[in-house]
């Protein structure tokens, strides 16, 4: 953690510095293999869209002469490999952490993102499984707040299996935690 | 649990929800798609039905469509688990949804004309998540709908019954409602002469461009040469400085007198009292409105004024209860006109402590100001500047005064913001010209999250907001330190909580 010059405030119950910290607890990188769906799926979205624009751009008529077509495909091609370098780097990014109270996702290269539910402020929680991430058996859990919205939390990129077991692992934890 | 569930096996809806889902698909489409249609039926790129491609085209769109109701309906089945309803959907990607008993506020029955014929109703469960989340089932017999929901409820009525009890005996301890406000006609005219008034002003303009439009259709019909009734118009107001006077004045006073009068009969007899239900909020003249909350339920409280109320000493108060995010601006308590007592008493009836209690400050980074003075203030002006001289010559250079109110502006809100801090209560302040506070408990945050731009990461700054149901707090540029010491704390308070969010 680092130095903060003063307290939070005077007279704590607890010692806050000795609070667990949430930057520092062990992530779990998402499973390999979603790095492909990520992959694929923008790599598809670039491809469509880029086909459509030129379609469109040929159609029209409107550009002419070899050396704007050839900055256009260019400025396409650059982008396109600056996607590709991106998309690694910033999966290694990504990453969940479940601690005894809460569950922790954080995500962004750049711009980076940490979000913490704790259980008990959960309302109810969903599997999902898209027709990419079916081809290499991977699901996501997404968990609800009341209220909805902004606050909720989704962790893509989970083996079949481990989603069911942690879907499983959230459920009690919210049930219990009601009581 | 109950032992015989009917409901333990997965099961299909009635099939008449293949109909539904149909016409809910086609509603979509329309809704998201008309402006695309409109041209296809009518204009200069109409459809033309003697080609045998658009009837191809037709039958292969109703296709896909009956495909997707289909098997929208074959894929999708609901169960009763142990202590939550567990549903699986979805045609391409595959849904599963738990909703365990406890957080199902509601269960509504919805039928419409077509649900109606057959003999069906839609099942809504409301669990106070955002709005797409709620669990809906689209067509259930009513009978079976019926069992369905008794048995939720008598479930969920089996966890609860210790917290029952508890709740009764504190029934008992306070029965009348006690009056925490109540605002008067002086109050209010206040509040009116105060209050924004650009709503009203915007409302007289388009009234006028109404009386405009009118008197030119009456000169037509009446045929008065339009150019003659202009030309009088003219004539009248290049003559008179009076006819300018009696126009401002209308423009001007006008609005005025009618937001003040709106504002009288909205809020009249206005007043907030507290009784066992919890919060109560009762105001009107002609139309009796009234909104209430339990004081589980509240999760932020705010009040604040701009520098006019600072001057008459008033402050606008809201109350921020649980709800959600599609409903959330209907349910906000809004009190204008409060003063500093109200203030007071209000925080200490929802057991924040008093308005002056103990905190401990801190501020935002000055980098909040000084960043935002050269990406929104400097840069642009710069860029706008550069590029609009060719045309504009020396008139560009008013380009500049953007920076200057960019950075002041800001500069102002720099030094209003605060974060005020102690065991179980964070607060802060904000604004511009005027001043506005926040406070919450710590215990009623449901998420925490940090967020950081590039510049953060390198100047050790971050943003941090505190989510609530329905509601959330936002502080920018502090430091990381802060940020993690709020989060560790906010996290500590709420995961150690016995009495609940809402």
């Amino acid at each position: 953690m680092s130095e903060v010059e003063d307290t939070l405030f005077e007279n704590a119950d607890i010692d806050i510095q000795a609070l667990p910290n949430v930057a520092t607890s062990n992530f779990n990188p998402l499973a390999g293999n979603y790095f492909w769906v990520i992959f694929f799926r923008a790599n598809l979205i670039f491809l469509a869209l880029s086909i459509g624009f030129f379609i469109f751009l040929l159609q029209s008529g409107e550009v002419n002469g070899i050396k704007i077509w050839a900055y256009l495909i260019g400025g396409f091609t650059a982008f396109w490999l600056f996607l590709n370098i991106f998309l690694p780097f910033s999966f290694r990014k990504k990453g969940f952490s479940i601690r005894e109270r809460d569950i922790i996702y954080k995500s962004g290269l750049w711009w980076t993102k940490i979000i913490v539910i704790p259980f008990n402020r959960i309302q109810h929680c969903e599997v999902q499984q898209g027709p990419f991430s079916k081809i290499f058996g991977l699901k996501s859990l997404t968990v609800f707040t009341a209220g909805g919205g902004s606050s909720d939390l989704k962790v893509n990129g989970l083996p079949d299996n481990k989603a069911d077991q942690l879907k499983e692992f959230v459920l009690t934890k919210i049930t219990n935690e009601d009581e | 649990m109950n032992e015989n569930n009917p409901f333990s096996a997965p099961s299909r809806q009635s099939p008449a929800a293949i109909v539904l889902f149909l016409i809910k698909f086609l509603k979509i489409t329309v809704r998201q798609a008309w402006p695309a249609l409109i041209p296809l039926l009518v204009g200069t790129r109409k459809l033309d039905f003697s080609d045998w491609y658009v009837y191809a085209l037709i039958i292969g769109v109703a296709a896909i469509y009956l495909f997707f109701s289909i098997f929208s309906y074959l894929r999708f089945y609901y169960h009763l688990n142990e202590g939550e309803i567990v549903i699986k959907k979805g045609v391409l990607t595959r849904t599963v949804v738990n909703l365990p008993f406890e957080k199902i506020q509601t269960i509504d029955f919805k039928q419409n004309i077509l649900q109606q014929v057959f003999g069906v109703v839609e099942f809504a469960i409301d669990s106070a998540g955002s709005k797409k989340q709620e669990v809906s089932l689209t067509a259930i017999p009513l009978h079976q709908a019926e069992a369905l929901r008794q048995f939720i409820l008598d479930e969920k009525k089996q966890k609860a019954t210790g917290q029952v009890e508890e709740a009764k005996s504190e029934e008992a301890i306070s029965h009348e409602d006690s009056l925490i406000l109540k605002l008067h006609i002086s109050d209010l005219f206040k509040v009116g002469i105060t209050q924004n008034h650009f709503k009203s002003f915007g409302l007289m303009i388009a009234f006028s461009f109404w009386v405009m439009d009118q008197v030119r259709k009456i000169t037509q019909e009446n045929d008065f040469g339009e150019e003659e009734i202009e030309e009088t118009v003219v004539n009248y107001a290049n003559g008179t400085l009076f006819f300018w006077l009696l126009f401002t004045l209308f423009l001007v006073f006008i609005p005025f007198v009618i937001s003040l009068f709106s504002t009288v009969f909205r809020h009249f007899n206005m007043q907030l009292s507290l009784s066992k239900d919890g919060l109560k909020l009762t105001s009107g003249l002609f139309n009796k409105k009234q909104r209430s909350t339990t004081l589980n339920k509240v999760q932020a409280t705010a009040w604040g004024h701009n520098p006019l109320q600072k001057l008459l000493q008033i402050s606008t108060i809201k109350i921020y209860p649980a709800s959600s995010a599609s409903i959330r601006l209907k349910n906000i308590l809004t009190i204008p006109g409060g003063k500093e007592k109200h203030v007071n008493i209000l925080l200490e009836n929802l057991g924040l402590g008093s308005k002056d209690a103990q905190f401990k400050t801190h501020q935002i980074s000055e980098f909040y100001y000084k960043r935002t003075f050269w990406i929104v203030g400097i840069i642009p002006a710069f860029l706008a500047t550069v590029v609009s001289f060719w045309n504009w010559s020396f008139y560009s250079l008013f380009f500049c005064l953007w920076p200057v109110l960019v950075g002041s502006t800001t500069y102002l809100q720099y030094k209003k913001w605060k974060i005020l801090v102690n065991e179980n209560i964070l607060r802060i302040q904000f604004g511009l010209f005027g001043l506005h506070n926040k406070i919450i408990f710590w215990h009623k945050i449901q998420a925490v999250k940090i967020s950081r731009t590039p510049f953060q990461n390198k100047y050790g700054l971050a943003n941090i907001t505190f989510y609530q149901a329905g509601h959330q707090i936002k502080v920018p540029y502090i430091s990381i330190g802060l940020a993690e010491h709020l989060q560790s704390y906010a996290l500590y308070k709420i995961e150690s909580d016995q009495e609940g969010w809402m």
